[in-house]
């Protein structure tokens, strides 16, 4: 960090005394949330991976073991994950902006939608999934709302129930 | 391979595209297709396993003439939405926008459009030519590969789509990784055991295909252009401005070639892809062009050449997928899923054992962009309109047909469910810089790898430099090692810059 960071001053034409001491400090207020975060999820998910790849035989080099092909791939995204988040302190980088309010409203309809449709049929779990899923933004009055799904309603009737049968029924009740 | 071989290859290539059934599917994938690359936000990969559920009614080869159609016929879409919206309509037409919407600003939207669509004929019709010709050749030499050879050429197949991607290689190595890791979940072949199943029997025989490419492409993009695709503000185009005028056709015809030749090597190469093969295309044509400053202002070569590339590129793409059962991008990675859940495996021996499919599928690329040349410029009215629909009343409609898709494929709720995580997961990498495509290819690739790493350890009693002893595999290790050396510069470099900028910014403001 500190040799990189000397390296880039001195390209930069930057000389003055102490300046090195400064930066370091600056660096270390400055830094990529989006890229710690990153890092953070990647060492997460590879910690775990190689940790339950540790629980399965590895075998040996003649006969190789199912552990040792997720156990390698754990490993390199353990590498990536610290690789992404040592430079994460150096850098500055605006804060990434989720935007949750359609990510519910997305996700949310299809859950409903996974959790009715084997109870009430395609045609309500259709119907609930894209109302659910119009309240993504306000674009739309809840008239309109009610109108889109009636439309797709009957679209999905035409095209999955007349035209491919899909093995569902279109209405039932069984909970 | 002789004359009268290629003859006859074409010849039943060309009966099995002209069967009825096979012309319906080619023309409903091509349609389709046309369709989503229209739509913005809707990518070839969420048109597939839309229509993925189609594909067990039919034969095989039907099923992937469709899919295949799709994936061609949404580059042909995706342009259409780039001149007419400035917003590309599918990542591969992103280069499109940089002279085709000006072409449109200026009143010559109908040129533009009708450029675009010769140029993806032409371009596809040269990609199809070389994969005639070359997949012949490319299936000899693989008789001369094993297990070893295989392993290798996926590991530079994964390091390529890594070391090309654009943004952060680690990252893009990250998602292969992961990906690999994705592809392990489900039993074992070989003991049997359970490998991150937590107990789930749904989990036993792995991830299904669709619910990760649907979750991490299909949910993910529809979260993320929710609110930021604006559509309904488009002007009408009259069949008669689509007429070009003699200087248009006369800058066409180099920078088709140059596009075409340009997108069919870089398509056929793995990791690489249409749409990088567009933006080289670009960069080409405006580097050899006598006055460059006409670029980002209307040059009509601007849009002919990344076109051929990047219809080009689609064609040839099929190459290493069909021949070595090796895809380059995460498109074919689900044509390959799709194949083998068909029971067919891609690779040299497909030539021999269904030389029907695969002569098929070649002839029905030129049946489907024959299709789409005819389709493109009469249907430019219903284009116009679909675009003119808002985008609030369509992506309510996207997301129902991408669960209803997910859920029949296997008539499982508990595939929706995994769908909606990977496209929760396939969100947060999104927002977080991560481009999910490499993590499809990892998962796709990643069965077959441990497969072939196992078998040729075995086949070298043990010994692991079998990979570095046999000639062909030591070859490609070594252009993978070049790639790594390679990308690891680079990554320095980049890490280097990105701390003298903020060394500037610092200097500029002291007091942060």
């Amino acid at each position: 960090m500190g040799l990189i960071g000397r390296e880039a001053q001195s390209l930069s034409g930057l000389d003055t005394p102490n300046a090195g001491l400064a930066n370091e400090e600056e660096k270390m207020k400055v830094s990529d949330y989006g890229e710690f975060a990153s890092g953070a999820l990647l060492i997460a998910v590879g910690l775990f991976a190689t940790g339950y790849a540790l629980t399965l035989p590895m075998g040996s080099w003649l006969r190789i073991g199912p552990g040792a092909f997720p156990f390698g791939a754990g490993v390199i995204l353990l590498g990536c994950g610290i690789a992404t988040i040592l430079p994460g302190f150096l850098k500055s980088g605006s804060t990434p902006r989720i935007e949750v309010r359609p990510a519910l409203a997305v996700l949310g309809g299809g859950l409903v939608f996974a959790l009715l449709i084997e109870h009430v049929g395609l045609i309500p779990s259709v119907f609930a999934l894209v109302l659910i899923v119009a309240t993504g933004d306000d674009k739309l009055s809840i008239r309109a709302k009610f109108g889109l799904a009636i439309v797709l309603s009957a679209l999905t009737f035409a095209i999955f129930k007349l035209g491919l049968s899909l093995p569902v029924p279109a209405v039932e009740w069984s909970f | 391979m002789g004359y009268e071989d290629f003859l006859a290859n074409a010849a039943l290539g060309l009966e099995t595209a002209l069967l009825p059934a096979n012309l319906l599917y080619c023309f409903i994938g091509v349609f389709v297709g046309m369709i989503i690359g229209v739509i913005p936000g809707v990518g070839p990969l969420a048109a597939m396993s839309i229509l993925f559920p189609i594909t067990f009614y039919v034969s095989p080869t039907a099923a992937l003439i469709m899919l295949a159609g799709i994936y061609y016929g949404s580059s042909y879409g995706g342009s259409i939405t780039s001149i007419l919206l400035n917003v590309p309509g599918t990542p591969t037409s992103a280069v499109t926008c940089l002279d085709g919407n000006p072409m449109a600003r200026k009143g010559r939207a109908g040129v533009a459009l009708i450029t675009t669509t010769i140029a993806s004929f032409v371009g596809g019709s040269v990609g199809i030519a070389l994969m005639m010709m070359f997949s012949p050749l490319i299936v000899a030499l693989a008789q001369m590969f094993s297990s070893a050879e295989y392993f290798s050429l996926m590991v530079l197949g994964l390091l390529a789509a890594t070391i090309i991607s654009d943004g952060s290689q680690v990252k893009a190595l990250a998602m292969v990784a992961m990906g690999l890791l994705f592809g392990t979940v489900g039993l074992d072949l070989n003991t049997g055991i359970p490998r991150y199943t937590f107990g789930l029997i749904e989990l036993s025989d792995g991830i299904s295909l669709i619910a990760l490419a649907m979750g991490i492409f299909g949910f993910s993009e529809m979260i993320s252009s929710l609110r930021g695709v604006k559509t309904g503000e488009v002007r009408r185009v009259t069949l008669k401005s689509l007429i070009p005028a003699r200087d248009d056709v006369r800058r066409w015809r180099m920078a088709m070639a140059r596009g075409a030749a340009v997108g069919s090597f870089f398509g056929a190469l793995p990791g690489v892809g249409p749409g990088v093969a567009a933006f080289l295309a670009y960069a080409l044509e405006k580097r050899v062009s006598r006055n460059p400053e006409r670029f980002g202002h209307g040059a009509v070569e601007g849009v002919a050449s990344p076109e051929a590339a990047n219809n080009a590129a689609d064609q040839t793409a099929f190459i290493p997928t069909m021949t070595l059962g090796i895809p380059g991008s995460a498109t074919m990675a689900l044509v390959l899923g799709v194949l083998i859940m068909h029971g067919i495996t891609p690779g040299p021996r497909l030539l021999t054992e269904h030389p029907d499919l695969f002569w098929g599928l070649v002839m029905s690329f030129w049946v489907g962009n024959l299709m789409l040349l005819l389709l493109n410029v009469p249907l430019v009215g219903v284009w116009v309109r679909l675009l003119q629909i808002p985008y609030k009343w369509l992506y309510p409609a996207v997301v129902m047909f991408i669960c209803i898709g997910v859920y029949s494929v296997n008539n499982s709720a508990f595939d929706v469910i995994l769908a909606l995580l990977f496209g929760a997961l396939g969100y947060g990498l999104r927002v977080l810089g991560f481009s999910p495509a490499p993590l499809l290819l990892g998962f796709v690739l990643g069965p077959l790898m441990e497969e072939h790493f196992v078998r040729a350890i075995v086949l070298g009693h043990g010994n692991v430099l079998i990979f570095l002893e046999r000639p062909i595999s030591a070859v490609v290790i070594g252009i993978s090692a070049v790639l790594i050396i390679w990308g690891a510069y680079s990554t320095i470099r980049q890490f280097r810059r990105n701390a003298r900028v903020l060394e500037q910014q610092q200097q500029q403001q002291p007091s942060i």
